[in-house]
């Protein structure tokens, strides 16, 4: 799976987990951007994530991502 | 050794000039050294807890590394020839010893804590209640800095686990991160890769004369905020909250006030001066408050008050639970029944709800602390996020632009007044005596004792001049949090000035904590709030 | 360029000690209380006496100044006196006023208070040293006294060189009433304007409270006299012969004293050959009325300081004398 195409699938997964069809998200985007996007909404995001791509992410890269280009890598690795 | 006293601040010094003076590479043994000698002048049965506790998380750390380490060897060795299968299978058996060591160890630790802090308490209401005669631990050892230790010692381990960090060879340095003298008593939550690094440090920032000045400011700010603050506006407090039945409307409400003001000095002003002493020491350790009461909801708040707690409940026990594969599952059932937006939505909840039972009972075992910093907070989240759309509405109807200042304002005094309700429960010594409190807010014998708060002798009897002085002290510490606010502080205004006007700044202070600390005959000395928890 | 560095620290340093240092002094005086009408004004108006021009010194507690009235004593019967004391002084702490009165003053005779000589130094209170200490000016003997008086080092220098750090919260008691509530505490730093320079230490009361005398009591059982207050009044006395002073050890009437009471003192007297006269053994002489002459019940109003003061009138005038 190209990058370009992971980023298509989880921008829809954003639109989806915060109710906003304006979202595109990039390698930068940190939770500070998307509005929403705080503790409460972070493992339903990741859970999201998981089912779109068949992936699971660990405790430790659950608390350890920085931002959306940490997230985009590990689905490279793994998917 | 309270923090408030002179030996305190001896202590200080000494140990500054003792560790200053060893080579960088061993400077934490200073550390360690004065970490014990500060334990023991409090509790001298205690230390061996810590230590234990210490020890044990050290040695499963370990044996958590062992597990990992043995795994990566096969990694190394098998991976070309095993399959998926195999691959996960092994993961899967090396997770589960790993999974079996932490789970031991925090059972055990939460064990100890629950022990020493709320077994004594619930197994005298059993007996109370049921009439039984369980051991009630009444001379049980109540370790200094239990309960910050404990879940600091916790955090250490699962990060191991998590492969955030390896494991610490050295055993004293993690006795070093568990008794730190300066958040043993009431935090800051460290955390093991932010705090150890600095301290074990192979070369450390030397302490320049702005560097000194700085902390020192920091220092002296603490001490205003605890001393001239927090004692002072706690005696009103105190006073309305000990005699809640001699008062009612407007004097309830005065001591609600004063000890919102008087938690809030107290609390970040010991901050202040620990991270200040840290800073000395050429330790950064994380800010525990940011202008709480300028939030605008109640999540908000909990992101600016006492923030490291609520990032370390988040990180080890909010986010596994939702993880957890019963979280899952509960929200696999509901996204069939009621869709997927309720399937993300109830569990999240769920979540919240254990979490915040969780945070009430962390202070206490009253069902006064359960309630008003557990409960009630997840009530007030939990009803924002519900209402949220009806809130939307509103706003449109009613043509308010929420990017403005009044608007702002009133959320910010809405969340404030908010959290001063659970604070009622939160300084009551029971539940019931918190409905009483609230309830005598209204039920004003006569109409004009509503206006008539202060003529008791407790709080020396003078209605405006206390007032003026809870007026004086609100308006301080929103001026100061409103410059930190905007990324300004008197500190870096003042230290940039030619050197009189920083020296009457420098004045100013002396003589603020001079004349308005709360020391000498008048005063007994009062501990900190959060030394309890 | 070192040498400037090293100039412009120093300066620093103590351009910060000396403007803290000034505005602590400035500022210390408006804390510390002043007890209008009581020993604040007595202290402060026995400075205001001329040089060397006194008699007759009284010394002791609120007892004494509200028995003698010194003011009386001077313009009536030409014997120059002066009341100085503080309200539950010890003779610990007499000793030491006696030093400061001698400082400016050259009496014939000196009268010493005796009903607090079962007081022990560990019995004082606050208050009492407050009352004492906080008007005298600074002195090492005013340190040493207090270090006596209250056992406690940081105590002790409070007292008598930093009052501020004791009294620095009376910003919250701004228009409060002493704790026994008669007293106005004032922020004045000069108490002339408030002080009778006339009654010379005399505290004048007219409330009348009638007494039952324990004197008349056959209660004779002795009370020890503590190390110190032995200590105290030998101290003076050595002080006196040295001067050629004539010391008095004098009891004014009181409710509570008994002729116990008396005996230990004379005893005392006796083996260190003092004078000690009691005017418990001469009420009738004296004239004094249970029911119209105390103030409480231990001191006297001021129908009972004027019989007093008249009949030590005409004792005085045979001691000057001599």
């Amino acid at each position: 799976m190209s990058r370009d195409e992971i980023f298509t699938r989880l921008n829809e997964v954003f639109q989806d987990v915060f109710g906003d069809d304006d979202i595109t998200v990039t390698d930068e985007t940190t939770a500070a951007d998307v509005e929403g996007w705080d503790s409460l909404r972070h493992i339903t995001l990741l859970a999201a994530v998981e089912d779109e791509f068949d992936i699971e992410f660990s405790m430790g890269q659950t608390v350890k991502m920085k931002n959306v280009g940490e997230m985009v890598d590990y689905i490279e690795e793994e998917a | 050794m309270t923090i408030t006293s002179f030996t305190f601040l001896g202590f200080v010094l000494a140990t500054l000039i003792v560790y200053r003076s060893f080579p960088v590479k061993k400077q934490w043994w200073v550390l360690l050294a004065a970490s014990i000698i500060f334990y023991l002048s409090f509790s001298i049965g205690g230390i061996f807890v810590m230590i234990g506790t210490s020890l044990l998380t050290y040695f499963s750390g370990i044996m958590v590394q062992k597990q990992k380490d043995k795994h990566n060897a096969w990694l190394k060795e098998n991976k070309k020839n095993a399959d998926k299968e195999t691959r996960k299978a092994k993961k899967a058996f090396y997770q589960k010893r790993q999974k079996l060591i932490v789970a031991g160890t925090v059972a055990v630790t939460i064990g100890i804590l629950f022990i020493c802090k709320y077994y004594g308490v619930l197994a005298t209401r059993f007996n109370g209640l049921f009439n039984t005669s369980l051991w009630t631990a009444e001379n049980i050892l109540l370790p200094l800095g239990i309960s910050y230790y404990s879940l600091q010692l916790i955090g250490y381990l699962v990060d191991v686990n998590r492969d955030i960090i390896p494991a610490e060879r050295n055993p004293l340095k993690v006795i070093l991160y568990g008794g730190f003298f300066l958040s043993i008593m009431q935090g800051p939550f460290n955390r093991y890769n932010d705090l150890m690094p600095q301290i074990c440090a192979e070369k450390r920032q030397k302490l320049t004369y702005v560097n000194f000045k700085f902390a020192v400011l920091k220092i002296t700010g603490g001490y205003i905020k605890k001393l001239c603050i927090a004692d002072q506006v706690g005696i009103i407090a105190n006073e309305v909250f000990t005699n809640y039945n001699n008062y009612s409307g407007l004097g309830i409400l005065l001591g609600i006030v004063c000890f919102a003001i008087q938690l809030y000095a107290d609390f970040s002003g010991y901050m202040d001066i620990v991270i200040g002493i840290g800073q000395l020491f050429g330790i950064n350790m994380p800010e525990n408050f940011r202008q709480p009461f300028f939030s605008r909801n109640m999540s908000e708040f909990w992101k600016r008050w006492h923030i490291t707690l609520g990032f370390w409940l988040q990180d080890y026990v909010f986010f596994p639970l939702l993880k957890s594969s019963l979280f899952k599952r509960i929200g696999k059932s509901i996204t069939g029944k009621l869709g997927k937006d309720a399937g993300r939505r109830i569990p999240t909840y769920i979540g919240l709800f254990i979490l915040w039972t969780l945070i009430g009972a962390w202070h206490g075992a009253g069902f006064n602390y359960v309630f008003g910093v557990g409960i009630l907070q997840f009530l007030y989240i939990f009803l924002g996020e519900i209402c949220d759309p009806i809130f939307e509405k509103m706003k449109k109807l009613l043509h308010i632009n929420d990017k403005k200042l009044y608007w702002h304002i009133f959320q910010s005094v809405r969340t404030t007044a908010l959290m001063m309700l659970a604070w009622v429960f939160f300084n009551s010594k029971s539940f019931m005596q918190a409905l009483r409190m609230i309830r005598n807010i209204f039920v004003v014998p006569r109409l004009g004792q509503f206006f008539a708060p202060f003529y008791s002798e407790a709080v020396n009897g003078n209605y405006l001049r206390n007032t003026i002085f809870i007026a004086v002290c609100i308006v301080v510490i929103l001026f100061a949090d409103l410059l930190h606010e905007k990324g300004k502080s008197l500190r870096t205004i003042i230290c940039d000035r030619p050197y009189p006007i920083r020296l009457a700044f420098y004045l100013i202070l002396a003589f603020t904590l001079i004349i308005f600390g709360a020391y000498g005959n008048q005063y007994v000395a009062s501990d900190f709030i959060y030394f309890k928890f | 360029m070192l040498k400037n560095r090293y100039f412009r620290w120093s300066l620093k340093i103590i351009s910060a000690v000396l403007s803290f240092s000034l505005i602590f002094l400035f500022i210390q005086p408006f804390f510390v209380p002043k007890y209008i009408g009581g020993s604040t004004t007595i202290v402060s108006g026995y400075s205001y006496l001329d040089k060397n021009s006194i008699d007759v010194l009284f010394l002791g507690s609120s007892q004494m100044f509200c028995t003698v009235d010194a003011g009386m004593l001077t313009d009536k019967y030409d014997i120059s006196s002066y009341d100085f004391g503080a309200s539950g002084q010890n003779l610990t702490m007499s000793e030491y006023y006696y030093t400061e009165a001698l400082k400016t003053q050259s009496p014939n005779l000196v009268i010493l208070e005796a009903c607090q000589i079962f007081l022990s130094n560990d019995k004082i209170g606050d208050d009492a040293l407050s009352w004492n200490f906080d008007p005298m000016n600074i002195s090492i003997k005013e340190f040493t006294t207090a270090q006596q008086v209250c056992n406690n080092n940081i105590k002790a220098f409070n007292y008598s060189f930093t009052p501020l750090f004791l009294y620095h919260d009376r910003w919250n008691s701004i228009g409060d009433k002493d704790s026994g509530g008669e007293n106005d505490i004032d922020y004045v730093i000069d108490p002339k304007k408030y002080i009778d320079l006339s009654s010379r230490g005399f505290l004048a009361r007219d409330h009348v409270e009638p007494q039952k005398l324990a004197f008349y009591n056959d209660d004779t059982s002795l009370k020890t006299i503590p190390q110190e207050s032995k200590t105290a009044i030998l101290k003076i006395a050595e002080d006196c012969k040295n001067r050629n002073i004539k010391l008095v050890l004098f009891k004014s009437p009181s409710s509570s004293w008994t002729k116990g009471d008396s005996l230990s003192v004379k005893h005392f007297a006796e083996e260190n050959s003092l004078e000690f006269i009691d005017l418990n053994e001469k009420l009738t002489e004296i004239g004094i009325d249970e029911n119209s002459d105390f103030y409480d019940g231990a001191h006297l109003n001021t129908n009972g300081a004027k019989k007093t003061t008249k009949y030590l009138a005409i004792l005085l005038q045979s001691y000057l004398k001599n």
